[in-house]
């Protein structure tokens, strides 16, 4: 491995402790973009420059994920006036250190991983996982619906690097098919930040709970068993 | 094989074109009724060749499905079936035509008469299958089926609850012939009856087999501890599904026991005596809780499950005399058995249209509330009346008949002197003579209460005569249950052969013994018809030329006679139902009058399933017990269902670093 790629590869790890600790919506947006842009450029790397079909996965990537997709994004935060994530569920200390740990048995795990992922080194694999993590931590820890876009699509990140470190080529394919998922599902989910906004003056998720099954009939239950 | 085919062909397509008859259901009814008309004078030849001759038929065809086989077969325990099933159908069918002609037309009725006509072909399925699969399939089908047709009136109160309880009777029976078909189907490495009955089977595992099949098939017929679906599932239902669930549908249970002990192939006596002691708890538990019931569609429910009892002490008496080598013991309990199923679908569903009729007329199923219909509905009181002597095997109609082949058998048994066998056998007969004369009781009181006397409710005084389409029905099975009676020698041909193929002995060589007994249960018949001619010969003889005058019932010479002084349910069970009171421990509300001029002063009484309390309560509180812990796992967070995600996915990932 090119000590290019394992530039990149140390980028991506930083990025995802970044994320799991920026407050910011536009600071987790770009971070974000900058994540994508970085995989992006370690699938032309490791793909080597002399293959188009590398060019054509990469400039997707780059174009999708790193440009559209947080456009997108931010176009949603100014609309909802939604810039800062006051009160997450995990205190952004607690978050750093989870990202912490998750890096380290993400080091941990990679270095179990069967011979064929691991021929493109440790740190690939490592990388991978920690980006799962970290969209996962997202996921859990943030309250705001565009932070939760956010994880999913750095999730997808991490999934995009796992699938660098077993299939050498990804197939064309593929990878277009998952960003157009990617794309179609950011759309959707702005039109339901855009709804919940409308509906709820605010994009705070944890106020779903009332949509729960039986939650209106609460008090009947404990009565009634 | 065709006719059978073609039936189910008419059945499926008929169901098809109801479902889209849409909000004209009364254009539905009448495919129904075309098509359950069709289907029977299709199915019917083919199953009595089957039936008289005793040669089966078999059709298989190939079919994509893993495991299964499209293949189908009639010998004569399905061809008795079928016949059954089919002929069954015709009368509920066109009773419910009259039965819903009340209501505007609807796109859900539309949608029942459909799942009607799928609940016959899935049973029709049931009996023809040969091949495990095939039949677990159908048997989905018909519960399925029968399951919407329960819950026909949901916005009623309770009909969904009680709904709720057969649905989860019914997929515990299937989980139980799951395992069976599973466990059978693994040693046998097929699931075609062929390659199933060819596999040898050690005690234990033959033993497991049996009692899978009775677990499963039991809970269909509602044998006693599995009956606690049936109080509640008929009564909900619209009365012509009642009559097809409790007429026919159970007694796929029945076919379904048969069957397997006739796959199985080396009886042991345990499952002689295992079958007695069901039978005979569900004949007592049956009989009893009918006769502290208020409502009478739970009463006949009740009663269902005392007559699924009596067939399987018939059943039961057949295996244990066979096993202990007495032939023609086992012949003629089989023989009972079966034309017991047959008279029980003609007097319940009988029974249960009466009584549909009656509720339906009054607005009420409470008996307490009824009184004096007989006047008001002589057809229907009449039918019902018919039905409740049948049900109670008086003389001489069809009940008497196949009870009495009962008696015989379990008495011929017993009088061959094999040390326990007989004497079980023996034992076994005052325990159908106790559900019987309960079972009178019981008919006497509801009966009694509800056709008889004045009307205790306004709505019952008001009450009209049925219409043409279910007084029709009706009379044709008041008429079967009379016919049967009175020619039951005939039936023997009906009978021997499955049967004979039950009990192990050619049906030539056993068939005279039963035709004996028979002759002499028709010639009583008649000779009680006989004397009743004379009677009122008689009667008609000594009032000639007197005055006849007509007073109020229960009037007994009193100023200002009122309807609340003749007896209720409460009360007319209540001289039963006391001595028993440590065993059946009912509720009991009792204002005891009090002082010179009493106030007031009230009683009532309400008996609750022993299954109920003691079995299944727990069982289920205990489940939900269970289920509400897991609950505050679901707290509508998302991030929260994230986390359980992740905990697990991190918890799979921690045990391959680990391991």
């Amino acid at each position: 491995m090119s000590g290019f790629a394992q530039l990149l590869l140390v980028t991506v790890l930083l990025l995802d402790v970044s994320l799991a600790a920026s407050s910011r919506l536009a600071v987790l947006i770009r971070a974000f973009a900058l994540q994508a842009a970085a995989v992006a450029a370690l699938a032309l790397v490791l793909d080597g420059p002399g293959n188009p079909h590398a060019w054509a996965v990469a400039s997707g990537t780059l174009l999708f994920k790193g440009l559209l997709i947080p456009y997108f994004l931010g176009r949603a935060s100014e609309r909802t006036h939604a810039v800062k994530e006051q009160d997450p569920l995990v205190p952004y200390g607690v978050s750093l250190l989870l990202a912490a740990a998750g890096v380290a048995f993400s080091f941990a795990l990679a270095s179990r991983l069967p011979e064929a992922a691991q021929r493109s080194g440790i740190l690939l694999g490592a990388a991978a996982f920690a980006t799962m993590f970290t969209g996962l931590l997202i996921l859990v820890s943030r309250g705001t619906a565009l932070a939760q876009v956010a994880g999913y699509l750095v999730l997808e990140n991490g999934i995009f690097l796992f699938g660098l470190s077993i299939l050498r080529h990804m197939p064309l394919l593929v990878e277009m098919g998952i960003l157009l998922d990617v794309f179609a599902g950011t759309f959707v989910m702005g039109i339901v930040v855009y709804n919940i906004h409308r509906t709820f003056d605010h994009i705070d998720v944890r106020a779903l709970t009332a949509l729960k099954e039986g939650a209106e009939r609460e008090e009947g239950m404990e009565e009634g068993g | 094989m065709s006719g059978p085919l073609i039936s189910l062909g008419i059945l499926v397509v008929g169901a098809i074109l109801s479902a889209l008859c849409g909000r004209r259901s009364l254009a539905a009814a009448r495919v129904a009724l075309l098509s359950v008309s069709l289907a029977a004078a299709a199915g019917t030849p083919t199953a009595l060749r089957v039936l008289v001759t005793g040669r089966g038929v078999s059709w298989r065809a190939p079919w994509s499905l893993p495991w299964g086989s499209l293949s189908v077969a009639l010998d004569p325990l399905s061809a008795f079936f079928i016949a059954f099933i089919l002929l069954l159908a015709v009368p509920f069918a066109f009773y419910g035509r009259g039965y819903l002609a009340r209501h505007r037309g609807s796109s859900w009725h539309s949608l029942s008469w459909s799942l009607f006509q799928i609940l016959v072909a899935s049973m029709v399925l049931v009996v023809s299958a040969a091949d495990g699969l095939l039949l677990l399939m159908a048997w989905e089908a018909m519960s399925v089926a029968s399951l919407f047709l329960v819950i026909h009136d949901h916005e009623e109160e309770g009909v969904l609850k009680d709904g709720l309880v057969y649905a989860v009777a019914a997929h515990l029976g299937v989980a139980a012939l799951l395992g069976l078909f599973a466990l059978w189907g693994s040693w046998a490495g097929s699931l075609r009856f062929a390659d199933l009955s060819a596999v040898p089977l050690g005690r234990g595992a033959s033993w497991t087999l049996f009692l899978l099949a009775v677990a499963g098939f039991g809970s269909k017929a509602g044998l006693a501890p599995f009956h606690v679906w049936l109080p509640k599932a008929h009564p909900a239902a619209p009365s012509h599904v009642s009559a097809l669930m409790s007429g026919v549908m159970i007694k796929m249970g029945i076919y379904g026991i048969l069957r397997i002990l006739l796959l199985l192939g080396g009886w042991r006596p345990g499952w002689g005596y295992l079958l007695l002691a069901m039978g005979g708890s569900s004949a007592l538990m049956g009989v009893l809780y009918a006769l502290g019931q208020h409502d009478l569609k739970r009463l006949l429910a009740y009663h269902s499950v005392e007559n699924v009892g009596i067939i399987t002490i018939g059943i039961g008496a057949g295996v244990l005399a066979r096993t202990a080598g007495m032939e023609i013991a086992s012949l003629l309990a089989f023989m009972g058995a079966l034309l017991h199923v047959l008279n029980h679908g003609l007097f319940k569903g009988l029974l249960f249209c009466g009584g549909g009729a009656a509720a339906q007329a009054s607005g009420t199923r409470e008996m307490d509330a009824l009184g004096g219909l007989l006047k008001r509905m002589p057809w229907t009181g009449t039918g019902f009346l018919i039905g409740s002597m049948a049900i109670c095997a008086l003389p001489p109609l069809n009940g008497f008949a196949s009870e009495f082949l009962i008696y015989s058998g379990l008495l011929s048994g017993a009088l061959s002197g094999r040390a326990a066998p007989s004497l079980v056998l023996f034992f076994s007969v005052p325990v159908l003579a106790l559900a019987g004369g309960l079972a009178l009781a019981c008919f006497a009181k509801a009966f009694g209460v509800a056709f008889l006397g004045e009307p205790r409710s306004a709505p019952a005084r008001d009450a009209r005569e049925a219409n043409p389409w279910m007084i029709a029905p009706m009379m044709a099975l008041a008429l079967a249950c009379i016919a049967i009676g009175l020619l039951a020698p005939l039936m023997v041909s009906l009978i021997a052969e499955p049967a004979s193929a039950l009990a192990g002995v050619a049906a030539a060589a056993g068939g005279g013994g039963a035709a004996a007994v028979l002759t002499k249960v028709a010639l009583a018949g008649w000779a009680l018809l006989l004397l009743a001619a004379i009677l009122s010969a008689l009667r008609w003889l000594l009032l000639r030329g007197r005055t006849i005058s007509k007073a109020p019932t229960w009037g007994c010479g009193f100023s200002a006679p009122t309807a609340r002084m003749q007896y209720t349910a409460s009360s007319f069970a209540e001289p039963l139902l006391g001595p028993l009171r440590g065993v059946l421990r009912p509720r009991v509300h009792l204002v005891e009058p009090r002082g010179l001029f009493p106030e007031g002063g009230s009683f009532s009484s309400h008996l609750e399933d022993w299954a109920d309390k003691i079995l299944y309560e727990p069982l289920f509180g205990g489940a939900a017990n269970l289920a509400g812990r897991v609950r505050p796992l679901q707290q509508g967070r998302l991030q929260l269902y994230l986390l359980y995600t992740l905990l697990a996915l991190i918890a799979l990932l921690l045990w391959q670093v680990l391991a």
